[in-house]
């Protein structure tokens, strides 16, 4: 029987399957002819009961270029759209490994592009009740048999109108929000990168452990932030009310940017203005020093309180 | 048979042996090969699709006969989309018998029915 199994590695390899599935395809049908020899059938017997090579591979490569529609792996695809009757939406993003961008488009839809490899069929992608959804698969990673990651990248265009709610849940996802006006946003990623250009927001919470985040051209009410050690950028813009940082090792950089109150907050990391022009401060650090260099001295800057414990906490001229 | 529709009866019978308990891939192909004529490279292709399509896990346990063997288990997955097949299957095979039966039951009715039929026309 070995040259059965030996027509079938060729078949196999002809129908250009990949070699882990080669492998597995092949131990499977080792198994089994063990078993049916084990069994005692003869040779003859086997040879009818498995039928031929060609075959198994001509049906296991059916499925293996059939399933994960592939889109071209650097070009995004049109998944779907979905028109859009109101004239706000909610946005819910949870992922795990995939990238992700949303943009402005120019249409009323909902545009959803994806590229990559993965199963686009295993994601819950569906606008009911004004609520755009973006959810992977639930029993991703914990699947003994598919635990390849996911290779996919989205892409999503809204179109221009006000996101009332937008949760975005990320492990390792690195995503790119742009040209995007929001009422309340909410996000909590660990270890993906975050770059937003070109927001109006009113309420933002961020949550990041280890992603590094960057922020230009923005324009919100209030901005509450936390990083464990996750690194921050935050340049061109405003703050109408209160912007509070919270970091514990990484640091943060706030550049050519107005507020009203800010709340700064560090362990060790170190936190650096550059032209930040707040009307009041709050400054607390552990080791962490803080820095504000500015230009425009005339500019007054109301120091709430400033405590710290070695590190150094100043405001000074460029 | 039309393949495509024999692949869709196939899948059904390798869900409907593994919503009774976990099975190795000869035990299924011997139990189905048993009652129709179909071999194991019809059998194992689909049983490795419904696997990656995530209605079976599998895991390894030691035999009597030497190398471990790879058990398949229904998932609630499978088990979900076992219930939306059989019952289709259900609806169909029920809906080809309700034409089939309107010729009559037995084959000696049928027969009987239309040799009256044609003996009344040639007799015009």
């Amino acid at each position: 029987m070995k040259t059965f199994l030996q027509d079938l590695e060729t078949e196999l390899t002809k129908k250009q399957i990949n070699k882990d599935e080669i492998k597995e395809i092949l131990a499977d049908h080792k198994e089994m002819i063990d078993e049916a020899i084990s069994e005692g059938l003869s040779e003859d017997e086997i040879v009818k009961k498995f039928g031929s090579p060609e075959q198994i591979a001509d049906e296991c490569a059916a499925f293996t270029e059939k399933n994960p529609k592939v889109a071209n792996e650097s070009r995004f695809a049109l998944y779907k759209s979905f028109p859009v009757l109101s004239d706000q939406i909610n946005l819910n993003i949870v992922l795990v490994d995939e990238d992700f961008e949303i943009v402005r488009g120019t249409s009323s839809s909902i545009e959803v592009l994806y590229s990559g490899k993965g199963k686009i069929e295993d994601y819950t992608i569906e606008l009911v009740d004004e609520t755009f959804t973006l959810r992977g698969p639930k029993n991703y990673g914990i699947r003994f048999f598919n635990s390849r990651r996911s290779d996919l990248n989205f892409l999503v265009k809204l179109p221009n109108i006000l996101v009332s709610n937008f949760l975005m849940n990320a492990v390792n996802s690195d995503a790119k929000v742009s040209d995007i006006k929001i009422s309340t946003m909410e996000s909590r990623t660990t270890n993906g990168d975050l770059d937003f250009n070109n927001i109006t927001a009113v309420d933002v919470k961020l949550d990041t452990v280890n992603g590094d985040i960057k922020m230009k051209n923005y324009n919100l009410t209030t901005l509450k932030f936390s990083a464990v050690s996750g690194d921050v950028l935050m340049s061109e813009g405003k703050i109408e009310d209160e912007f509070k940082v919270n970091t514990v090792s990484g640091d943060f950089h706030v550049k050519n940017s107005k507020c009203n109150k800010a709340y700064f907050t560090t362990v060790s990391g170190d936190i650096v203005g550059d032209n930040f022009y707040p009307d009041s401060i709050t400054m607390k650090s552990v080791s962490g020093d803080i820095t504000i260099k500015n230009t425009d001295m005339m500019h007054i800057i109301n120091i709430e309180s400033k405590k710290s414990v070695s590190g150094t906490i100043k405001i000074v001229s460029k | 048979m039309n393949s495509q529709f024999k692949r869709g009866i196939i899948e059904l019978c390798v869900l409907s042996e593994l919503v009774q308990e976990d099975m190795y891939g000869y035990m299924i192909i011997n139990n189905i090969s048993k009652d129709l004529d179909v071999n194991e490279n019809t059998i194992y292709p689909i049983l490795r699709r419904l696997t990656l399509d995530g209605y079976f896990t599998t895991y390894l346990e030691e035999s009597s006969i030497g190398a471990p063997r790879k058990y398949y288990q229904m998932t609630k997955k499978g088990f979900e989309y076992y219930l939306t097949l059989r019952d289709e299957w259900d609806e169909f095979i029920g809906g080809v018998y309700q034409i089939l039966n309107k010729g009559g039951k037995k084959s000696e009715d049928i027969f009987a029915r239309f040799r009256d039929r044609i003996n009344k026309e040639t007799n015009k």
